[in-house]
């Protein structure tokens, strides 16, 4: 593509108000980029500006220019010189972008994107040279200010820049978390929950999914573990079926989150799941037999790849239901008379390869009544575990509203 | 769909129906899903990960690879997979690679220990110097932790001539008179005579304050070698003494940086602090980023297993073994524990109290939350109204006291982090 050419098709972009023309033409991943880069890089700097200034209405006239500045930097192969041209380009692109309508949105997103892309290259040069990655960080907080650009904007609803702001949400979550400043996206929050905006519902479902997935995780770290399964549950329903490796994504922390209520996902969804059956079936199956020592085993076979997720600490709560599992057996095999001894517990646990001590069965089962995993009391005197006669051992979860899924 | 815990048996499904997730996947593949390799495939793709944590994603493309090839061999069970050499990319130390994972963790201490090679040794003692003479570097350390401002200004490294051992803190506001300033032989015997008269003595605001300026003279010169190190882990094991967290908590971030350079000291002892720190403020993800920073050497060394357990009895609420370890914590530790002992005491009682019925005996009690005697058992009881629920006989009417020690429990909910950076 020449440069006439791009400046004809831009003009009649934004004239046109054609938002995915005008994303094309200022990508630099586009199919036109290394034509029109070689292009330009011929053309003399001084005669390039005035053509775009005489050709491209203004401001969009700063815009183009710097992202050829841009392209060239990225022909040179200096990913860390592109991102800093990029980022100047993003700033003129928010000022431009903050009097434009709904339009404008494709290209929002385009840029933010690209932004990203550029830092995350432009910390591989910076690395390779011992220096500290903070392009991400930085281009982090540049996808913050998108948000803000759609979240502020009043004009009337149909051509509000609103209808981005729950892709700019997630996105913005995504980036934070890369960058482990997953404490910033609060914000975020913040600002979404004060403004009037249309309900999730009427946003795209892509953008529905990635904001509940991101919504969950926060409050997962927070171990608000009630709310997150919401999230959870409502990004897997609305993400479609062949999105398989979200799907997996999903179910890696709605699994655990599960497993602490006692709820067990299906033989089915685990396979059609295979990683998650992978990563989670043994700690499954454990809580199914009341295995509690082969449950310790796959924490520790697990300890890294969960670590590496943050689900370890959940994971390893879930343990209980597992020995929540035993202790019924025990209550069954005891014909379910209501009262036990102790003892039978101590001796379970050791049949599953589990020594602990005597004291230690005491609070394991104690634990339990607190919780409402037994409803009964112990009796210190003759070290008996009394049993009330109706539901000793409630079901835990089975029939949680969240329970079904598809 | 997902049940609860029922015994109810589900419907197999056939693998090669065509109610498959991907309708691109074709019946071959969808036996190459993970429900039909055999157990030693599954352990050898587990070791695989294992062996490079960092180099997953050219694992996972190897072993699709390895794994497709023997599929179509019909091998996959025929082959001996205990004994097939796990894939290259397992062992390959791509440098650039490696460096750029670790870096893009994102962890604010990336574990340069993962990089093995002495050309990145050598960039490392080059970044460490760096740091040094820069002018602009605010301090070696977290900015915040030490309070002089006025290394901005100095252009040189001023070695200090002043003789005298002992020196109250003064903040600077400007570059130091090297007068006053006492150079490293003489801040040695400083440490020596400190530590004497910290054992004699026990004047903590004196010693604190001493221990101040000396840091004030290391810092001015620039000096990060062992003896800082061991300034700062004096300091920091003298503050945990006095139940000083914000001063332990400076020590620790200078420490942190120091052994980040590579600078000798009592790393597993400072580290097994940092984790009981973080069981104290409870705070889930930095207890989850120091666990991914544990290498297995590490997990060896007593103080870090110490701290381990420590925290996995607290998990499991496993009361009777997490008061045992309060009671055998090595090195400072207990002193750590001690700021959020009354907390875990508080919630063991909570248990104690729902569990038991009708009375529970206060011996129990006492053995188990690790109370000297039962006079402090009686007396903890009482600090939380529970007292009036003892029985003449030394038991606890648990039912009534419940409601108490619940209450003195939401007490406990917000922690306050004191100065941690």
């Amino acid at each position: 593509m020449n440069t006439k050419t791009y400046f004809d098709s831009f003009q009649s972009c934004i004239s046109s108000e054609d938002g995915d023309g005008v994303k094309v033409l200022l990508s630099t991943a586009a199919a036109h980029a290394k034509d029109l880069t070689s292009k330009i890089s011929q053309i003399n700097p001084k005669k390039l500006e005035a053509d775009t200034h005489r050709l491209i209405e203004s401001p969009w006239d700063e815009l183009v220019l710097q992202y050829f500045k841009v392209l060239l930097a990225i022909n040179k192969n200096n990913y860390y010189e592109a991102y800093r041209e990029h980022y100047n380009m993003i700033i003129i692109f928010f000022r431009l972008a903050s009097n434009l309508s709904r339009w404008i949105l494709p290209v929002l997103y385009m840029i933010c994107w690209e932004t990203r892309e550029l830092a995350d290259k432009a910390d591989d040069y910076l690395i390779d040279n011992d220096e500290d990655p903070k392009c991400l960080e930085e281009a982090a907080r540049n996808i913050n200010k998108g948000f803000s650009t759609c979240i502020t904007d009043r004009s009337p609803l149909s051509t509000s820049r609103k209808w981005g702001v729950y892709y700019m949400a997630g996105f913005a979550f995504k980036t934070y978390f890369k960058v482990k400043k997953s404490n910033l996206c609060t914000n975020i929050l913040r600002s979404i929950k004060v403004q009037d905006l249309p309900s999730l519902g009427q946003y795209p479902k892509p953008h529905q999914v990635t904001f509940l997935y991101y919504h969950g995780r926060l409050l997962f770290l927070e171990a608000a573990y009630q709310q997150a399964e919401e999230k959870f549950v409502a990004a897997f329903r609305r993400c479609p079926r062949y999105e398989n490796t979200n799907k997996e994504l999903i179910l890696r922390y709605l699994i655990p989150v599960w497993l602490i209520r006692g709820v067990l996902p299906s033989r089915e969804l685990l396979e059609r799941y295979p990683a998650t059956n992978e990563l989670y079936g043994p700690f499954i199956n454990a809580i199914k037999n009341g295995n509690v020592k082969k449950f310790e085993e796959a924490l520790l076979q697990k300890e890294k790849i969960l670590v590496s997720y943050e689900t370890f600490l959940t994971v390893e709560l879930a343990r209980e239901i597992s020995i929540r599992s035993l202790f019924k057996k025990v209550y069954i095999l005891n014909d379910r008379v209501s009262r036990i001894p102790l003892e039978k517990f101590h001796k379970a646990l050791k049949f599953v390869g589990l020594n602990v001590e005597m004291a230690e069965v005491i609070w394991f089962v104690a634990e339990m009544i607190r919780k409402g995993f037994i409803r009964g009391y112990l009796s210190y005197q003759k070290m008996f575990l009394v049993l009330s006669e109706i539901n000793p051992f409630p079901p835990i979860g089975v029939n949680h509203p969240s329970a079904i899924i598809e | 769909m997902i049940r609860g815990n029922t015994n109810k048996p589900s419907p197999k499904i056939n693998p090669l129906s065509p109610k498959s997730d991907s309708s691109t996947q074709n019946p071959s593949e969808k036996q190459s899903e993970n429900r039909e390799w055999p157990e030693s495939l599954k352990d050898y793709v587990q070791r695989s990960f294992n062996a490079a944590p960092h180099n997953i994603d050219a694992i996972e493309n190897e072993l699709k690879k390895i794994i497709a090839t023997k599929l179509a061999e019909g091998a996959l069970y025929q082959t001996d997979w205990t004994k097939v050499e796990l894939p290259k990319s397992c062992s390959a130390i791509n440098e650039k690679d490696i460096k750029r994972k670790i870096f893009k963790s994102y962890s604010r201490s990336p574990d340069r220990s993962l990089i093995e090679n002495d050309r990145e040794f050598q960039k490392r003692e080059k970044r460490a110097k760096r740091f040094q003479t820069d002018k602009n570097a605010k301090s070696w350390g977290s900015p915040s932790a030490e309070n002089d401002p006025m290394i901005n200004d100095l252009d040189y490294t001023i070695v200090g001539t002043c003789q005298k051992l002992e020196k109250s803190y003064l903040r600077l506001t400007s570059a130091p008179d090297p007068s006053t300033v006492r150079p490293k032989r003489i801040l040695k015997k400083t440490l020596e005579f400190l530590k004497e008269k910290w054992v004699k003595d026990q004047n903590y605001t004196y010693i604190c304050d001493q221990f101040k300026s000396l840091r004030q003279d290391l810092t001015v010169q620039r000096i990060q070698d062992e003896f800082t190190v061991r300034v700062y882990e004096t300091h920091a094991r003298i503050a945990l003494e006095k139940g000083d967290l914000g001063e332990y908590n400076q020590c620790q971030t200078q420490l942190k940086e120091l052994y980040r350079l590579n600078i000798p000291g009592h790393v597993m002892e400072f580290m097994a602090y940092r984790l009981l720190y973080f069981l104290y403020t409870r705070n889930r993800s930095d207890i989850n980023s120091l666990i991914a920073e544990l290498t297995d050497e590490m997990k060896r060394d007593n103080s870090i297993k110490h701290a381990l357990e420590v925290r996995s009895t607290l998990a499991t609420a496993n009361y009777h073994k997490f008061f045992e370890l309060f009671l055998k914590a090595p090195n400072m530790g207990a002193y750590l524990m001690d700021h959020f002992i009354e907390r875990e005491r508080i919630a063991a009682l909570v248990v104690l109290c729902k569990a038991f019925r009708p009375n529970l005996d206060l011996e129990f009690v006492r053995s188990e939350l690790a109370f000297n005697d039962l006079e402090e058992c009686k007396e903890f009881l009482n600090t939380h109204n529970a007292a009036p629920f003892i029985n003449p006989d030394n038991t606890l009417k648990t039912k009534d006291a419940y409601r108490y020690i619940e209450a003195s429990g939401k007490k406990f909910e917000k922690v306050d982090i004191k100065g941690q950076i």
